[in-house]
């Protein structure tokens, strides 16, 4: 979802596949960030709309995705527990560097 | 370069995953197909295109997508079985591609593992294809067990139907729909380019009807085209058709002219149908039969369809009484009463006695792949040790021993599976080898890869991953996991259970090796035993051609003899030809006729079988030709069976001694087919020549003059001074001064013809010997390996014998008698296994027993060197094994 909000208007399966490997180091398939991107939207945390097709010949549109209100609420409640969690042990031996 | 994704692939993803969410994640996926295209190569784009079909992942989504909850079973409540079978695809998929790293990570095994089984597996499959398609897939015939061939048979022999017999079936026949004879041979092809000869098979108007085969063009024959006088017609093969008139032709209406006789093209048959029945022919030509006025001679080929309510039985008891009906109308000439019309089913006859040697080679194949599977299964064992600890920690963080078990099953199938596309790749090359080189297999063309013989390879490849794949099992349950974690390897009661597998497994290869080289022993001793058979003349410097007369050509008895006179002197005046004749049989295995005969002055008890013997009509030389001697009386001269001259023969000596022992058989006169008016004299005593094979026991013979006969198909034999091959052209011109429109075929050297009769033989005997020296090299390997095996585990006690005074060649003992004492029982249990699977053999044996002591030494030694050999190089690294270094190290 995060990746979604980085991307913009352009947030197709196969752009937040490659957001997710650049950018969270994670790996994952096309097929499976669309199949969760249409999870998301199922649960009401996203929605989708079919893009402009792109402006070259035999260009194609893609379903693209967007968060909606709930889904930044859900997202909002998040990073807040996420600080949350890390400011408890900001400090901590483990994770101070040298 | 294409940029798109196999279209294949993606109309399956979209069914997959549902029409309405397809397109979307098609275009997704085209973005990343075109990236790896960019970054790859194409193939390796596609295959993981491919690879995304089995996604379970993208299946349950599909499933999501179409809002299904439960398939058959279970309520909207309920999951039913749709998310537990996900669930297990999913984990089957993860398990098959951690398998998979797996297998790949360790190259060096998977390769020597998939090998192993390929060939195994292959050898196996190929052989199940000939055994398929020969014994088991049934007649292409509709309801072929419906389908029989009728023979005259009594107690002593079983020979063809006459044609007054088959005159009496058609007339009173009860069990039969249909009923057909046939008469095969060949015939003169006359054309714009010439003579030439082709198969031919004269049947009777319902032969097809009665097969249930219907031409692809034209028609069939219809009822009545069979009686003299009819207009003759012939239905021809679509390959002959190809060749005579060009692929596609029309032939329909088209003149056939076939030994002088024009037959007009009603019919072509369908690609497939060369052989029908077991005849192959090029033309079909219609038979018509006059009426006879002998019951003999027995030359066709009588078949019948069974009634759909008739049995075999039935039709027995049927032919009991039809021959009891015409036995008096023939009984002057043909007194054996107990000769009857039998039914036979065709499928016995057409796979004949080829079952017992295809089901042996099928056991000796076998044999091979239970070999490999043990070979495998050692390696798998020798893999599991070292895997030990990552089991153990597997367990220890939760995985339950049916996960491990299922790990490891589906590691063994996808091993398995590698060894069975291999295996397929072999089989499709070995077949092809099998069924070129194969001496006359019956139902050649039916044989292949087909979807028979394709489950049973899967069978197969599953049963061997299943057996290779549960023996780290053995090794114990959860209660070793300790001795594992802790790391005590090495003298603990898991590792012995591990050598005492592995050493069970290279005993029972050694013991499923032997029979197979016994095997190999006798069936060699048979094929060296054929090939020193006295086959009674001197083959070297003769050649044999086949000349037919034509029946338009040569319709009366003057021109066929004048014809043989002319040619016979032409052919005699070339230079470095010794000496001519001709014949209507060929040794050694091509007897021209067999006729029923009985001696003069001892007849036989009214009632009973008059006596029957091997019967070729000779020019006079043609003995002389052949290098038989004489050992009574005279040889045939000229003048014999012409003018008012009395009939006469020569026999060979079995014949002499069977009927006149201990006398001269020299003016003694037989009845001969039956002719009780004309008895022939017997004037001479020769040899014994072979005729019916080089293993035929009988070796009674009777030569009669060609011109008391005045056939029109007969062998020339020709012996020249050099090279025979060179003589060939001169002989063929001189034939052709006489009858330019006259083929001369089957041409050959009678060296080879003898090198033919043995064929058969030498191919199951090649097939058996590399299917021994197989399993005797992977045994070799196994044993190789478990000694090896045993000299590495056992390092720290070698070092200490070593250490403490053990001479090198006390190590080299103890370590050698480890592996020869399971080599011994492996040669104990496979010795006894021989004595009682080799008595199969028997009918493939010539002047061998099934238990030959020779054979089995042989084996045993063969077997002893080669284990002998495999422990011997483990042996000698045992003795390098440094004390000082071992020690240390611990």
């Amino acid at each position: 979802m995060i990746s979604v909000l980085r991307l913009g208007e352009d947030a197709y399966a196969a752009a937040v596949r490659r957001d997710l490997a650049d950018g969270a180091d994670r790996d994952v398939s096309t097929a499976t960030a669309h199949v969760t991107l249409v999870r998301l939207e199922r649960r009401g945390l996203l929605d989708s709309r079919e893009s402009d097709p792109e402006p070259v010949a035999g260009g194609r549109s893609r379903r693209c995705f967007l968060v909606t209100e709930e889904g930044a609420v859900l997202l909002r409640k998040s990073r807040q527990v996420w600080a949350r969690m890390w400011g408890s042990v900001r400090g901590h031996p483990v994770l101070v560097a040298g | 370069m294409r940029s798109t994704p196999p279209l294949a692939a993606s109309r399956l993803l979209r069914r997959i995953v549902s029409p309405a969410r397809g397109d979307e994640m098609l275009r997704d996926l085209e973005e990343d197909y075109r990236d790896r295209v960019g970054r790859g190569s194409r193939i390796g784009a596609d295959i993981w295109y491919w690879s995304l079909v089995s996604r379970p992942a993208l299946w349950r989504f599909g499933l999501e997508a179409r809002e299904v909850r439960t398939l058959r079973l279970g309520s909207r409540k309920s999951p039913g079985i749709v998310e537990p079978a996900i669930r297990w695809l999913e984990q089957t998929a993860r398990d098959v591609r951690h398998a998979g790293r797996r297998l790949r990570n360790d190259l060096t095994f998977t390769i020597a593992a998939g090998l192993t089984l390929g060939l195994g597996i292959g050898a196996t499959t190929a052989v199940y294809s000939v055994v398929h398609g020969v014994l088991l897939s049934p007649l292409p015939y509709p309801e072929p067990d419906r389908l029989v061939r009728v023979f005259n048979r009594n107690q002593a022999n079983q020979w063809n139907v006459s044609v007054a017999g088959f005159q009496g079936i058609e007339a009173s026949q009860r069990t039969f729909s249909h009923v057909a004879a046939a008469s095969g041979g060949q015939a003169t092809l006359l054309d714009r380019r010439g003579p030439a000869l082709v198969d031919a098979t004269w049947v009777t108007a319902d032969f097809f009807r009665t097969l249930g085969v219907d031409p692809a063009e034209g028609r069939g024959f219809r009822p009545g085209e069979d009686r003299p006088g009819a207009p003759s017609t012939a239905v021809i093969g679509q390959a002959f058709r190809d060749r005579w008139l060009g692929p596609g032709t029309d032939a329909l209406g088209r003149a056939l002219t076939l030994d002088g006789r024009s037959y007009e093209v009603v019919g072509v048959l369908p690609a497939s149908r060369d052989e029908l029945a077991g005849l192959h022919a090029d033309v079909w030509p219609i038979l018509q039969l006059d009426t006879p006025n002998r019951r003999g001679p027995f030359f066709l080929r009588v078949f019948g369809r069974l009634r759909a309510d008739a049995s075999l039985e039935e039709a027995r008891v049927d032919l009991d009484a039809v021959s009891e009906r015409i036995f008096p109308q023939w009984a002057e000439g043909f007194s054996d009463r107990t000769a009857r019309l039998t039914p036979v089913p065709l499928r016995e006859v057409i796979v004949g006695d080829v079952s017992d040697t295809l089901l042996m080679l099928l056991a000796a194949v076998a044999g091979v792949l239970l070999i490999g599977i043990a070979n495998v299964a050692n390696l798998v064992l020798v893999r599991a040790t070292g895997r030990d600890r990552e089991m153990a920690l597997r367990t220890a963080l939760g995985a339950t021993r049916r996960r491990l078990v299922r790990q490891l099953v589906i590691e063994s199938l996808l091993l398995a599976a590698i060894g069975g596309a291999a295996g397929l790749g072999i089989a499709w090359l070995g077949l092809r080898t099998l069924v070129a080189t194969s001496p006359g297999l019956p139902r050649l063309s039916e044989i292949g890869l087909d979807g028979g013989v394709l489950r049973f390879t899967a069978l197969v490849t599953i049963g061997a991953g299943l057996l290779f794949g549960l023996a780290p099992l053995l090794q114990g349950g959860p209660r070793h996991l300790s001795n594992r974690l802790r790391g005590s390897g090495r003298g603990s009661s898991a590792a012995g259970r591990w050598t005492l597998v592995r050493s069970a497994l290279v005993t029972a290869e050694i013991a499923l090796a032997f029979p197979l080289l016994v095997g190999t022993g006798l069936l060699l001793g048979t094929f060296l035993n054929l090939q020193s058979v006295d086959v009674g003349y001197d083959p070297h410097g003769l050649i044999s051609a086949r000349l037919s007369l034509s029946q338009t050509d040569y319709a009366g008895y003057d021109g066929v003899i004048g014809f043989v006179d002319e040619a016979l002197r032409s052919v005699e005046a070339i230079p470095g030809v010794l000496a001519v004749g001709v014949s209507t049989g060929l040794p050694p295995d091509l007897h021209g006729d067999s006729n029923n005969f009985d001696l003069v002055d001892r007849p036989v008890p009214p009632g009973t079988n008059e006596h029957v013997a091997p019967w070729t009509w000779v020019s006079p030389g043609f003995l002389e030709t052949l290098d038989v001697p004489l050992l009574e009386g005279r040889m045939l001269e000229e003048s014999d069976g012409r003018g008012d001259r009395p009939p006469v023969i020569l026999v060979s000596r079995g014949w002499a001694e069977r009927y006149y022992p201990g006398e001269s058989a020299i003016g003694k006169r037989v009845y001969a087919g039956g002719d009780h008016e004309n008895p022939m004299t017997v004037v001479g005593v020769v040899g014994d020549v072979k005729y019916g094979g080089l293993d035929a026991r009988d070796d009674a013979a009777v030569y009669e003059p060609t011109t008391q006969a005045g056939f029109r198909r007969n062998y020339l034999l020709v012996r020249t001074t050099g090279d025979p091959g060179a003589i060939v052209e001169r002989v063929t011109d001189a034939i052709h001064d006489i009858d330019p429109g006259l083929p001369v075929s089957n041409v050959e050297t009678m060296t080879d013809r003898l090198s033919a009769a043995v064929a058969t033989p030498r191919y199951w005997t090649t097939l058996i010997a590399l299917f021994a020296a197989v399993g005797l090299v992977l045994a070799a390997i196994g044993t190789y390996g478990v000694v090896s095996y045993f000299v590495e585990r056992q390092t720290r006690e070698i070092g200490i014998r070593i250490a403490i005074g053990a001479a090198p060649g006390t190590v080299r003992r103890w370590v050698l008698g480890r592996g020869m004492v399971r080599a011994g029982i492996g040669i104990g249990i496979g010795a006894a296994a021989s004595l009682a699977l080799t008595r199969w053999l028997e009918s493939l044996l010539f002047g061998m027993s099934p238990t030959d002591l020779r054979a089995l030494a042989a084996a045993a030694a063969s077997l002893a060197a080669v284990a002998l050999l495999a422990c011997w190089v483990p042996a000698r690294r045992a003795t390098r094994i440094d004390p000082v270094r071992t020690l240390s190290a611990e």
